[in-house]
């Protein structure tokens, strides 16, 4: 009798299952991981800025050429070649950055945000057609003295084996004098406003705030933007990409809708939400001193640079000083060396699906838990430091990496969370 | 058919009596009664090795690997130690629940290892015949065990993803011999774990239910 009860009991117990609690994952492996980069370079294309440009356009062709080295080792022969360079770009997506690369300005009255050149990819002459836009359209060329001079030039010879620019070369791509010289912005740079415009462009139904006039300060400004406008930057911003807008400029931040001398672009920042973009800022822009004045003799605001540097940090995006230490011009092979790793490594953000319990987050890479980072501190912006790790951003409902827990982009990362309202669909099983 | 009937019977061969065949004498000691004979446990020692596997889990599918030992005291009790290790696989509902479809991960705890010790009672001894001609020696014990499980957060988990719960192990087990030292032994056993989830700081009921096989060695008989 004893027997019988314990055998049915042991039965019971056998039958019964386990109960657990159902965490909600976020999984983000290869076949999600978009390496879709859509960079546009803001340029500063007023008078002090012509050597900056210069220098940007001879080191574009270097840049271009280590992006691209890992892929440039597969062959492109035949089938074999072909099945060689897919396997290298499933094993490792950061070597092929899908990137596209537009040109504007900061000069909002002129340009308004419309790219003069777009490259991507895959195009036979990136560097050249990228460095040609630059210098053709958005560079302050006002004195051809200023420009070295090379009769044996022969046109059709690539700016990477020139060490100059010179009148010659300027005269080849872009043809007479009256195309590349004075092509000179305002003095009022607007990089943000540009880039709002930018974005306002490139995508089929623009927020209406693209299209509204207003007054700030007491000054009135008449929209800048129309219907006729709309779709006029296509292609600019792909699906499931990466927007990062690269401002380089030797002035700080002066657009036309923030009021006054405010350090923090909310009205911007608000703005740019409504295209629902992931963003990265990179700024080649003025230094900052530690007390946030700026570094450098010349024309910048501190509080002008300050918008760059908080957009950099908002975005875990980069920013380089255009000055070294000396005030001299940054070596802008670095600055773009720089931009290249960014390319790289773009996944810093993880958003979730729905609001975590926060004290539930669990986050791991390839299987590996990642610790929660914590504050260390305070930046000479005040803005938190973090350690290594993750933090979550209640504000983007995201999960955000720090320091050297930044995954690679071949990584298999995994959140997983109860969430606030229980899981969003009834489970089969 | 009578006619058929006496033809049949006239031309059968006619049985010869042959010279009986001498194959010796039979003696005593020679004569194994089966009724009579048995395996005895009573103060023996026997050591085993156990394939297992954990099935009943939707989750976790478990192959491990257990040794035991006991001591038998009694031929009907003895004293029991198990211990052993193993590791939880995720099963193909888990990775389906993990899929972008569904995008959920069940808060489970894989089996590790567990080292158990208690008594097993058996009081049923048995024999069978098995197709006529092989008569097979079984016992069929029930085991009552305590001990220690460790167990591991399947979601990887920065603290608290070890945890040791403390078990309670019912079980069900039959031994068959195969000679006088050695067993085939088949054993149920339910591992009731109480376990604490680090992520939601909550303690539950775990149950890993095993069903093994293995061999056990028995030590020479004391003294016989």
């Amino acid at each position: 009798m004893r027997a019988s009860l314990f055998l049915v009991g042991l039965t019971t117990l056998c039958t019964s299952c386990n109960a657990y609690d159902l965490f909600s994952l976020s999984g983000y492996q290869q076949d999600t991981f978009s390496n879709r980069a859509d960079v546009l370079f803001v340029i500063d294309n007023s008078t002090s800025m012509v050597e900056e440009s210069v220098d940007l356009a001879l080191n574009f062709g270097g840049f271009i050429e280590d992006l691209s080295a890992r892929e440039s080792n597969t062959g492109r022969n035949g089938v074999g070649d072909a099945v060689a360079s897919y396997i290298s770009y499933v094993d490792d997506r950061a070597a092929f950055v899908d990137y596209q690369f537009a040109i504007t300005t900061t000069d909002v009255d002129k340009q308004a945000g419309a790219y003069s050149v777009t490259v991507q990819r895959g195009d036979s002459d990136v560097a050249e057609t990228f460095t040609n836009g630059l210098l053709c359209d958005a560079t302050c060329f006002t004195n051809p003295q200023s420009l070295g001079n090379d009769p044996s030039y022969l046109c059709g010879e690539p700016l990477s084996e020139q060490e100059e620019v010179t009148t010659q070369y300027l005269e080849c791509v872009c043809g007479s004098v009256e195309a590349w010289l004075d092509n000179c912005g305002s003095a009022k740079e607007e990089a943000l406003e540009a880039v709002f415009l930018a974005m306002c462009r490139a995508v089929e139904n623009p927020p209406e705030e693209c299209f509204d006039g207003f007054e700030i300060d007491g000054e009135v400004f008449e929209p800048a933007f129309t219907e006729d406008d709309v779709l006029s930057n296509e292609g600019l911003l792909r699906d499931n990409s990466t927007f990062l807008p690269v401002i380089v400029t030797d002035e700080g931040d002066d657009s036309r809708r923030e009021a006054g001398q405010e350090k923090i672009p909310e009205a911007y920042l608000e703005l740019f939400s409504r295209f629902r973009q992931r963003m990265a800022w990179v700024v080649i822009g003025p230094a900052l001193n530690e007390d946030l004045s700026t570094a450098c003799p010349g024309p910048a605001t501190s509080w002008g640079s300050f918008r760059y540097e908080y957009l950099v940090y908002d975005s875990n995006g980069l920013k380089i000083d255009i000055t070294d230490g000396d005030c001299e011009n940054t070596e802008f092979r670095a600055a773009l060396d720089s931009l290249g790793d960014l390319l790289q490594n773009l996944s810093t953000t993880f958003p979730l699906s729905s609001v975590p319990i926060k004290e539930t987050l669990q986050v791991a890479i390839d299987d590996k838990p990642v610790e929660r980072a914590t504050e260390e501190g305070l930046d000479r912006l005040g803005l938190p430091v973090y350690s290594d790790g993750w933090t979550y951003r209640a504000d983007e409902n995201a999960v955000v990496f720090h320091g050297s827990a930044i995954p690679s982009p071949n990584a298999d990362v995994r959140v997983y969370y109860l969430p606030l309202d229980g899981m969003p669909r009834e489970l089969p099983f | 058919m009578y006619a058929l009937l006496a033809l049949a019977l006239h031309s059968a061969p006619t049985a010869q009596a042959q010279d009986t065949i001498d194959i010796g004498v039979l003696r005593n000691d020679d004569i194994a009664v089966v009724q009579e004979m048995l395996y005895p446990k009573l103060d023996r020692t026997e050591v085993g090795v156990h394939l297992g596997i954990m099935p009943f889990d939707a989750y976790l599918v478990t192959p491990n690997l257990q040794f035991s030992f006991n001591k038998h005291m009694q031929e009907s009790l003895s004293f029991s130690l198990v211990a052993g290790g193993g590791y939880g696989l995720k099963s193909a509902t888990y990775k389906e629940l993990e899929s972008p479809t569904f995008g959920a991960a069940p808060y489970a705890y894989r089996y590790l290892g567990s080292v158990l010790a208690g008594v097993e009672w058996g009081p049923v001894y048995a024999k069978m015949n098995l197709d006529g001609a092989h008569v097979v020696h079984f016992d069929v014990y029930l085991a009552g065990r305590v001990g220690v499980t460790v167990q591991d957060s399947v979601i990887p988990v920065n603290e608290g993803s070890i945890g040791i719960a403390p078990t309670v192990s019912p079980g069900i087990g039959a031994r068959f011999w195969t000679n006088d030292n050695m067993t085939f032994r088949l054993e149920l056993r339910d591992d009731v774990a109480i376990e604490r989830r680090s992520i939601t700081d909550t303690w539950h009921v775990k149950q890993n239910v095993n069903v093994s096989a293995g061999l056990t060695f028995f030590s020479q008989k004391a003294g016989r």
